[in-house]
């Protein structure tokens, strides 16, 4: 069979050869019909009989992969998709350095891999059901499919984690993917288990922020996970990242149009002062001050995703050679750290410092300042929407020390500019740095459903241009079919 | 018996058995996990065992119940990882279902493997778990591993003369893990790597712990739980060494360790 080809002679579409791995067919043919309760009790709600414009991946070839049809989405081919295998592929850092990538779960890593994956699948579902209401209230129909995209990939990533888990951990690795299906997003007993992926998306000024910022930690992990000394799990990885440069996309773009929406009605309506809030609401649009505490707040809460700054869980792995740092093989360095440094931001005698610790148990903080730049440079993206707009105001990330609930900032208040303040402080001016109610309240009466093709929100402004290419009025989804 | 000699099966096995130990624990040091497999015919196996039973007054039959009682000590006392695979065509039953209690992990097919046609593997009970072969602390092996609950026994007690299958042994508590033979080769595999790959003196004190439940006995204490603890752990350079775990616990480095067992 071609690796580069996906085989949908079976049930599930895949180019692992599941044809021929009986086992593995029959525990993820089990696993399938739970995985479909999931999809339609906690899935998007509505819209199941809807088509929608989606892209499919037959191929793993990164030239062209994905083909672009109306589908159902319960009918959605969800698969197996392994990047192909690097030849003579070695471990590419830690204790076992050079020597070649592992194809079988080592026994000696076999606890921690089989955390870290269930960790990664955890995520995937639980987004999905926070965006579960979402399609109601689409500003169209283009980011209605782009929401359900964005869906049943994250669905079709859940499948991923659950095939290495049933190929490679049997019995325990079957009860993990049963689990997988079980806890749910916000539940009081049985909840997901990281912080963020039990926050409401309520909006989807929510959603956008979600896939810029929330997203693109996973897309870090991911990258992380992608230069895995266990094969299995870096070709998954290398090829979920190529799905999920999509969702950055929604993210990015989704912003950049609500900025420009609001950019664009101040101007019509002559208004220069960012802060004149009440006047800016009443055109419809969302204003600069509210969409910077939303992004504080989507920032803020995607920080605690990378754990403690300083790590002995990243450190085991690191040295494990299970979970790299993001471009492992383009990093000019031993790739043991066996004694090099990074400096890391702390509280030292009540101050914010910065102390150098060693490299290895420092490695989160890493991946989280890589992860900093990245979310940087999108930004830079809408500060050019609104400098051009002639607009005084420019939107820009907290100190890493604002809102965190993880980490060495955890027990203390600070400003988004990184000043320290008490708790006083903190309760009288919280609600000028984070979304208050009356501010959700705000977008949530701006989140009136537009159904027409071609058409938009007040909120939003159109897309430069169409999914694949497609014209402005091309009905995405057909919702009555 | 007595014209048999040495020959007599179940005095024969022990002294095989007996060698077999002590040169690994002598010879191999590296060896960091016995395995223990059988192969035979289960209904022979009960047959001796009930003539142990039944000629315990007889001076060889006595002798050769207390050689047993021994052998099964020392393999107790053998500080590397004990394992025992119940395969199709083995015989643990009674005597030899001794060492599946002895083992650190047990494991039991469930039904046959792909390609080969030999039945199902059982385990069988007999008189001889439920008393003539008590470990250094006093108890036997189930009711050591029955300390949670004793009337765990009653209903081992109640199945002795009963084949039982993977699925009611590890019902009744008897192995560690029931697999069938889908999940059979990988899991074997990895728990033999897993083990290999941790501290051997960590491991000879946390088998211990769990060899040894309950009570302690003079001789207990001097060969049992205390004695790996105080020898083999508190002071050992894979723990308190330069680069032993102690050491470098925090730092995400790996702790280089000594694999020799004693």
């Amino acid at each position: 069979m071609n690796i580069m080809n996906v085989d949908y002679s079976t049930k599930i579409p895949n180019n692992v050869n599941l044809a021929e791995d009986r086992q593995v067919l029959k525990a993820l043919e089990g696993w399938h019909p739970g995985y479909m309760d999931w999809w339609s009790d906690m899935g998007p709600d509505g819209f199941q009989e809807s088509l929608v414009y989606l892209r499919t991946a037959y191929s793993v070839d990164p030239r062209g992969w994905a083909k672009f049809d109306y589908v159902r989405m319960p009918e959605y081919r969800w698969g197996i998709l392994l990047a192909p295998q690097e030849e003579n592929r070695v471990i590419p850092f830690g204790e076992d350095y050079g020597k070649p990538a592992w194809q079988e779960v080592p026994g000696e890593h076999r606890a921690m891999l089989r955390r870290l994956i269930v960790i990664q699948g955890d995520t995937e579902p639980a987004s999905v059901e926070q965006q579960r209401h979402l399609g109601k209230t689409a500003p169209s129909l283009y980011d209605m499919r782009n929401l359900f995209q964005v869906n049943v990939e994250e669905g079709r990533h859940l499948w991923a984690m659950v095939y290495l888990l049933q190929k490679y951990f049997g019995r325990d690795g079957r009860e993990e993917a049963d689990d997988l299906l079980r806890r749910r997003s916000g539940d009081a007993d049985s909840p997901r288990m990281l912080g963020a992926f039990n926050e409401a998306t309520p909006d989807w000024l929510s959603f956008f922020m979600f896939t810029y910022f929330t997203d693109r930690d996973g897309k870090m992990q991911l990258h992380s996970l992608a230069q895995s000394g266990f094969d299995p799990l870096s070709r998954t990885c290398r090829f979920m990242l190529t799905e999920e440069a999509h969702h950055m996309f929604v993210g990015e773009t989704g912003i950049t149009r609500v900025v420009q929406r609001t950019c664009d009605a101040m101007k019509e309506a002559g208004i220069t002062d960012p802060n004149d809030i009440a006047r800016i609401r009443a055109l419809g649009v969302i204003d600069l001050p509210t969409i910077q505490k939303k992004l504080n707040l989507h920032y803020s809460l995607s920080l605690d995703l990378f754990g403690s700054e300083v790590s002995t869980n990243a450190a085991n792995a690191f040295n494990a050679g299970i979970k790299g740092r993001y471009k492992e093989t383009t990093i000019d360095d031993d790739h043991q750290l066996k004694s090099s440094t990074y400096p890391v931001m702390k509280m030292v005698d009540g101050q914010i410092k910065m102390v150098d610790e060693p490299a290895l148990t420092a490695l989160n903080m890493r991946l989280r300042d890589d992860y900093t730049q990245d979310c940087v440079k999108g930004m830079l993206r809408w500060n050019k929407v609104i400098s051009t707009a002639g607009i005084d105001y420019k939107l820009a990330v907290p100190n890493t020390a604002f809102h965190r609930q993880i980490g060495e900032f955890k027990d203390v208040h600070a400003t988004p500019d990184g000043l320290l303040i008490d708790d006083a402080t903190w309760a009288k001016r919280k609600n000028d740095w984070l979304p208050s109610t009356a501010d959700g309240d705000f977008i949530a009466s701006l989140m009136k459903p537009v159904t027409e093709p071609g058409q938009f929100a007040s909120w939003i402004s159109p897309p430069k241009v169409g999914i694949d290419n497609k014209p402005g009025d091309f009905e995405y989804v057909r919702i009555e079919s | 018996m007595i014209a048999q000699g040495a020959a007599f099966w179940p005095l024969q096995v022990a002294r095989e058995l007996d060698d077999a130990i002590l040169h690994l624990r002598i010879n191999e040091l590296e060896i960091a996990m016995l395995v223990f497999k059988s192969h035979g015919d289960r209904a022979n196996v009960v047959s001796y065992d009930a003539f142990l039973e039944a000629n315990k007054a007889h001076w060889l039959v006595n002798e050769v119940r207390h050689y047993w009682k021994r052998v099964l000590k020392r393999i107790d006392v053998t500080s590397r990882t004990l394992v025992t695979l119940v395969e199709p065509g083995s015989c643990f039953v009674g005597t030899l279902a001794e060492l599946v209690f002895a083992a650190d992990r047990s494991y039991m097919l469930i039904g046959q493997k792909q390609g080969d046609n030999r039945p199902p593997p059982a385990i069988e009970l007999t008189a001889m778990n439920f008393g003539p072969y008590p470990m250094s602390h006093g108890l036997t092996r189930l009711q050591s591993r029955f300390q949670a609950d004793p009337s765990d026994i009653e209903r081992a007690q109640g199945s002795i003369g009963k084949a039982l299958d993977a699925e009611e042994a590890e019902e009744l508590g008897l192995v560690t893990f029931a697999l069938d033979d889908i999940d059979w080769d990988d899991e074997v595999r990895v728990f033999f790597e897993e083990r290999t790959s941790f501290s051997p003196d960590g491991l000879t004190g946390m088998e211990a712990n769990l060899r040894f439940v309950g009570p302690e006995t003079m001789e207990s204490k001097i060969f049992s739980r205390l004695t790996a603890w105080q020898n083999w752990i508190f002071q050992r350079p894979n723990a308190v060494g330069e680069d032993g775990a102690l050491r470098r616990y925090g730092t995400g480095q790996k702790a280089q360790f000594d694999m020799t067992r004693v």
